[in-house]
């Protein structure tokens, strides 16, 4: 379970807006905005506030907390609409964190999110775009010429949003890390949902692929030793998942391996003799968090 | 109330388990203090009949754990069991013991409250610490609420309860994404508490229950996470039968990355003890792993403005319980803005041995307070 909020986006402290605060030096900071359980403003009334605050022109980074109040079911359509309405006073938005929620405030499946594609559009200088939540979820026809990074947390990814990826104009991606859960909170369920965001060339300049949090670890494994996207990129993310000796034997065997600077796959079901096969391989490995079996039975480290 | 000139030596009585923890600390104290060993009665005393106290001690109430059968005997037959589970007076002696097990908490709180008002007389008049019928007030999760509330005291939203888990899941689905707190309406600790969220019909539970093979319901240390509705149906069941007090989900705020709440202590009215206790899960209570923080640490995380606010609101708290010389406030510091809720008031919550204010534990504290007040 997600049990904190960030206290850092993109290298940048989070700090939350207060208007009576004001900004200071707005580009230092990743300010953000939420609505606690008892707050009489909306989320939309305090990114008013914070546009219309001296130095927002210069924020690079926000961060969106709870918007919903006490009903949990509230969409980020209002978050949405509110941003694209005041993106001509956020010109040097860079960074954009939507759904900075833990548990305690809404389980990460009930997230209700939206249609983000008209942030693509309406900040054509976005470097960042990280959203959690799958529910509801979709990029429409996605296409930026900037955006460098895209992170989506959930407990389950809609298959409809790996076909908008796939499908995705994203030329200058470099990192792609994709939470996809669980089939029982709505992520994928066969190879043929996840392999087009793994076809070669989609994302030139991508160098750092994640794809955590699956119940799906060992045939994404499987399959992308056997692809050369993997020699092409620096960090290779299977964190989270539920990762056993068959996918991490894939990887050892791969022809494409050498090429890749670092192999994350913490949190993993991974057996003693595969862990000393990992570590001795010239590259950097994280596993870390070994898990035990539950019943027999391997879990994600977040699906709720 | 007498204050005039008092006998030299002045004696406790104890109303607690003899030999057990909290009267063996309690005659350290005192005769740390160089004072006489207290004359510990139990609640079993109580039950038997009157209690013969000796005229000039200080009578002093603490809890009847280990006389629960004496509660159970006392409750059976009990006008007011309605629905919930129950054991005949004749088969409490009888009862297997079972740990942990979750049943019998409104006969065991409705023989609590017969006990009490069987004490209430023989307090009157005296010194005495505690007060029979404020710590029925404070044992009524929902009396004791509604007590605040009116007294302006910041307290979490009360929800409305129910009498069965499926009447109590439809008022809460009224809306679509909902969180609820349930907890059991008598007793104390967080025994039976469930940290309730919904959306669209699914729901989700938070609980330290756990359920056996046979479907009876354990405290249990560890956090568990229930996602199968007909099971979280049937938990919520067996609690609204015997009774429940059901609060809106505040989410807490986070102290060194876990959920924060403080155990306070007002001694005399006034702030004494205060005991940090954090948690991964949503649920704090020193009896389920939660860790204790460091209290000058809480108090520049909270800051000095909202720390006072904190006093403040204990004491405002304390001003509702005259005759109790010590209560035990759980103090739930809400969300980003850290305000200051009452979640619980424990009538015998100063069992925190480890605890210091200046340099007394809670039993000296209160030692010392007493006797300034009564024997000056």
């Amino acid at each position: 379970m997600i049990i904190e909020h960030v206290t850092e986006f993109q290298g940048l402290p989070v700090v939350q807006f207060e208007p009576a605060k004001g900004l200071g030096n707005a580009a230092r900071n990743a300010w953000r905005i939420s609505v606690e359980y008892d707050d009489p403003d909306t989320v939309i009334d305090k990114l008013a506030e914070l546009v219309g605050a001296a130095g927002a022109s210069q924020i690079r980074a926000l961060v969106f907390g709870p918007w919903f109040g006490d009903d949990m079911s509230g969409s980020t359509e209002e978050i949405v609409d509110a941003l694209v309405g005041s993106a001509k006073h956020l010109p040097a938005l860079e960074h954009l964190f939507i759904g900075d929620v833990i548990y305690e405030e809404c389980e990460i499946s009930w997230i209700t999110q939206s249609d983000l594609h008209p942030l693509l559009k309406a900040f054509p200088a976005l470097h960042t775009l990280r959203v959690r939540g799958g529910t509801d979820l979709s990029l429409g026809d996605a296409a930026h010429g900037e955006l460098r990074a895209l992170i989506i947390e959930a407990g389950g990814l809609p298959p409809t949003v790996l076909t908008q990826i796939a499908r995705a104009g994203l030329p200058s991606l470099e990192h792609l890390e994709l939470w996809l859960g669980t089939q029982n909170y709505g992520g994928p369920t066969r190879m043929s949902d996840i392999t087009p965001v793994l076809r070669p060339g989609l994302f030139p300049r991508l160098r750092y692929l994640g794809l955590r949090d699956s119940e799906m670890a060992d045939e994404i494994a499987a399959a992308l030793a056997s692809s050369e996207l993997l020699a092409t990129l620096t960090v290779l993310d299977l964190s989270l998942g539920t990762l056993s000796d068959e996918g991490a034997q894939a990887l050892i065997a791969s022809p494409h391996l050498r090429s890749l600077a670092r192999l994350d796959l913490h949190h993993h079901y991974l057996s003693d003799a595969m862990m000393a096969r990992l570590r001795a391989l010239p590259i950097t490995v994280d596993v870390s968090d070994r898990q035990e079996l539950e019943d027999g039975d391997r879990y994600v480290a977040v699906a709720e | 109330m007498a204050t005039d000139t008092l006998p030299s030596q002045s004696r406790f009585t104890v109303i607690a388990e003899p030999g057990g923890k909290r009267a063996r600390l309690f005659a350290e104290a005192l005769r740390a203090r160089g004072l006489p060993a207290p004359d510990v009665r139990s609640w079993r005393d109580v039950a038997r009949g009157p209690l013969d106290l000796d005229a000039d001690s200080i009578v002093r109430v603490d809890s009847p754990d280990g006389a629960g059968d004496a509660l159970l005997a006392e409750g059976a037959d009990h006008p007011e069991l309605g629905a919930a589970s129950r054991i005949r007076a004749v088969d409490v002696a009888t009862l297997p013991p079972d740990p942990g097990r979750l049943r019998f908490l409104r006969q065991s709180s409705l023989g609590m409250r017969r006990l009490l008002r069987r004490m209430a007389p023989q307090l009157h008049g005296r010194r005495s610490t505690h007060d029979p019928a404020e710590i029925e007030l404070m044992f009524d999760k929902e009396a004791c609420h509604a007590r605040l509330a009116a007294a302006g005291i910041p307290v979490p939203p009360r929800l409305p309860g129910a009498s069965t888990g499926a009447a109590l899941l439809q008022s809460l689905d009224e809306r679509t994404g909902w969180r609820a707190f349930v907890k059991p309406r008598w007793g104390s600790s967080a025994a039976g508490m469930v940290a309730l969220q919904g959306m669209r019909g699914q729901v989700c539970a938070w609980t330290h229950v756990h359920r056996g093979s046979d479907g009876a319901f354990y405290s249990t240390k560890r956090l568990e996470i229930w996602r199968d509705r007909r099971q979280i149906l049937s938990l919520l069941d067996f609690l609204c039968a015997e009774g429940v007090h059901v609060e809106a989900w505040v989410p807490k705020a986070r102290f060194q990355g876990r959920a924060c709440d403080l155990r306070v202590l007002a001694i005399g009215g006034e702030v004494a003890h205060v005991v940090p206790r954090l948690s991964l899960g949503p649920m704090t209570n020193l009896h389920l792993d939660a860790q204790r923080g460091d209290r000058i640490a809480a108090r520049d995380w909270l800051g000095a403005a909202r720390w006072d606010e904190m006093e403040d609101v204990c004491r405002r708290v304390a001003s509702e319980f005259p005759r109790s010389l010590c209560i035990a406030v759980d103090v739930l510091i809400a969300g980003r803005q850290k305000r200051a809720l009452v979640a619980e008031v424990n009538a015998f919550g100063d069992l925190l041995p480890g605890a210091r204010h200046r340099g007394r534990d809670p039993y000296g504290a209160q030692i010392d307070v007493a006797l300034a007040r009564w024997c000056p």
